[in-house]
């Protein structure tokens, strides 16, 4: 099928009334969630999985993606207006975009940020179409040990690129495929690790896992701390939104630039959509005529970065449709979402399951379009919301997650498991163990020990076949190197530390 | 004296449950190399978390980075035994009770919350999930005490 074919058949699915409603609802939801700081969008997306499972799989993965770049999006809102990143991909929106605010441009940054989000995520989603074939079928042609070596790719690279410590990050996830391994083994028939329990022959659930980890362990830790005074800016006097010809021409350039970075950087494991626009925020500043500009309410400050996240946001979809591997948590959320609905991520998906592999790719573009035509005449009940002290929201975040588990399978059981994995998290989290490679490694552990095994039954129990196999060694060699060379740097900083305390 | 005592213990803590696992997966069979046994990865996995542990807690050992770590455990229990709680309670007491319940204890994660202000807010949300989740999705669970 060529391209436009595939697109038609894309917006043929994805501009299906019912499609479009819950494309609508997941953007709008979103946007809701990514406005409130202290709830994210992995949390939320754990809190309406269980809706989704009477959904069909297309509609439900149109639902969650919506959340998910509707969160970006929302998150910029609250950065502009109050100076507080309701996500984590915001951070350097609210240096300029709250200057901005403050000298009375609020609209015009939240303008900025939407037109920008729009042309990169039209961009992102073109890419995809361009992209997913060829790495698809590429992908196809993958045996068992290609796929193990892969995978073992896949996970380095998604905690090399993420912050903080490089060996916590690699234990996190060797404990996520450990907690994989929970439940009856599908090739002996063996129970392992249930501890008798019944509940947990089939696994520990994913919803469980990750509502514990992200939902109940954020609210313990948002708890240690008072809330936050919130003082809200005024949006201005002006009373359409529109962008003054000054304006547009220093933001375009710096969207497109931050579209191009945000792409690039989101097709990373571990990159997702905060690489992005960090980087696109220190390009802004190196190669505007007049540095000083940034930090004081500078228009493309605010461009490149918002363009970038979104970018970014759409790009990370594609490893997770093409290859079946989770480069950030919110991919995990989705592979989890896949699987529940019976579906085996990977390179198949697009063959097996058209419909919904370009149904969703064009519901992004479409979900873009509505944030831009609908949120900004929503501005001003986004600021109301703000106004909810978190004290009163965390008890109905509680409550959503308890009710939440609980429907995944009408089983209390789900509820303590999530306890447990709050703390746990809660724990982890004071530790300094960033708990999104655990989730990575949870949701790919199954699928490594099943090709492992499966590699070495071709081979005839011969441990060198992932050697052998050229492609899989080129696997096993890119992650050997991007270990060797975070490592390197790293060794060579705290050596450098060690001597300076000696020397004093 | 540790200096960087929260690395020691997260290094600790994945020693820990790398030598658990290992010794658990003992019991499951390793199988040939051509049928691994389903012992055999858990195996690897352990062996390989303890290895990372152990080089965590030594590079931690060697960090003159002070680092200490200090649980909320007011927040902390107080969250815990309320979603406990609501799992004891959802079959007997039914869902609006143990929403109610969920959210006035909830609220004691914090000091100083007004109580009132707690009981208003539990019998809002209350309402509101009963009405969507048991009225309108059809939750299947009992909305009030059965006894």
């Amino acid at each position: 099928m060529s391209f436009l074919d595939n697109l038609s058949l894309g917006f043929s699915v994805a501009l299906s009334l019912h499609n479009l409603a819950y494309c609508f609802l997941g953007t709008l939801l979103g946007t809701a969630i990514g406005v409130l700081p202290g709830l994210g969008p992995v949390a939320t997306i754990s809190m309406l999985l269980p809706i989704t499972f009477g959904l069909d799989p297309t509609t439900a993965l149109i639902l969650l993606a919506g959340i998910y770049y509707g969160a970006q999006y929302g998150g910029s809102t609250t950065a502009i207006l109050v100076n507080l990143p309701g996500e984590t991909s915001s951070v350097v929106t609210a240096i300029d975009g709250y200057q901005m605010a403050r000298q009375g441009r609020a609209r015009e940054a939240l303008m900025v940020a939407a037109l920008g989000s729009f042309f990169a995520g039209t961009v992102g989603t073109l890419l995809i179409a361009a992209f997913a074939p060829g790495l698809s079928e590429l992908a196809l042609g993958f045996g068992a040990p290609e796929y193990f070596s892969l995978m073992v790719l896949g996970l380095i690279a998604a905690v090399v690129l993420a912050h903080g410590s490089l060996l916590k990050a690699i234990a996190m996830v060797v404990l996520g495929l450990v907690l994989g391994l929970v439940g009856t083994d599908v090739n002996s028939g063996a129970l392992r690790f249930t501890f008798g329990l019944p509940d947990l022959f089939d696994g520990i659930d994913f919803v469980a896992v990750a509502m514990g980890l992200f939902g109940i362990a954020e609210v313990i830790s948002n708890l240690e701390r008072a809330d936050a005074a919130r003082g809200t800016v005024s949006l201005g006097k002006t009373g359409g939104f529109f962008l003054s010809r000054a304006d547009f021409r220093a933001a375009w350039p710096a969207a497109v630039r931050g579209t191009g970075i945000g792409a690039i950087l989101g097709i990373l494991p571990g990159g997702g959509a905060i690489l992005g626009s960090f980087a696109s925020y220190m390009l802004e500043k190196r190669i505007a005529r007049d540095p000083s500009r940034f930090g004081k309410g500078a228009i493309e400050g605010v461009a490149g970065p918002e363009s970038a996240n979104n970018a970014g946001a759409q790009t990370s979809f594609i490893p997770m449709l093409t290859l079946g591997l989770p480069s950030n948590a919110v991919m995990a959320m989705m592979i989890g979402a896949l699987i529940i609905h019976n579906i085996q991520p990977g390179p198949q998906v697009m063959t097996s399951n058209p419909t919904l592999f370009w149904g969703l790719i064009a519901s992004m573009w479409i979900g873009n379009a509505l944030l831009v035509i609908l949120n900004l005449p929503l501005i001003g009940v986004w600021v109301s919301m703000l106004k909810i002290p978190y004290r009163m929201l965390y008890p109905a975040i509680l409550v959503l997650c308890a009710i939440g588990v609980y429907s995944v399978s009408n089983s209390t059981a789900l509820i303590y498991v999530m306890t447990i994995f709050g703390i746990a998290g809660y724990v982890l989290m004071k530790l300094q163990c960033e708990p999104a490679p655990l989730l990575l490694g949870f949701v790919l552990g199954p699928m490594m020990e099943e090709n492992l095994r499966r590699a070495l039954t071709m081979s005839q129990g011969n441990a060198a076949v992932f050697f052998t196999q050229p492609v899989s060694l080129i696997l096993l060699l890119v992650a050997a190197a991007l270990l060797v060379v975070m490592a390197v740097p790293r060794a060579a900083k705290v050596r450098g530390e060690a001597f300076e305390e000696e020397a004093s | 004296m540790i200096a960087n005592k929260r690395d020691v213990l997260a290094g600790l803590m994945f020693v820990g449950i790398g030598v658990f696992v290992f010794i658990f997966a003992q019991d499951y069979g390793i199988g040939t190399a051509a049928h691994l046994g389903p012992g055999v990865f858990p195996m690897l996995l352990s062996a390989l978390l303890t290895l990372l542990g152990l080089a965590i807690t030594v590079v931690a050992l060697r960090d003159h980075t002070r680092t200490h770590v200090t649980l909320s455990w007011r927040p902390l229990l107080v969250i815990s035994a309320a979603l406990l709680l609501f799992g004891f309670g959802l079959d007997s007491l039914g869902l609006f009770m143990v929403v109610a319940l969920l959210v006035v204890i909830s609220r004691f994660a914090r000091a100083g919350e007004n109580i009132i202000e707690s009981v208003i807010l539990a019998l809002v949300v209350a309402a509101v999930a009963s009405l969507v989740f048991v009225v309108a999705l059809g939750l299947p669970v009992p909305l009030w005490p059965t006894f």
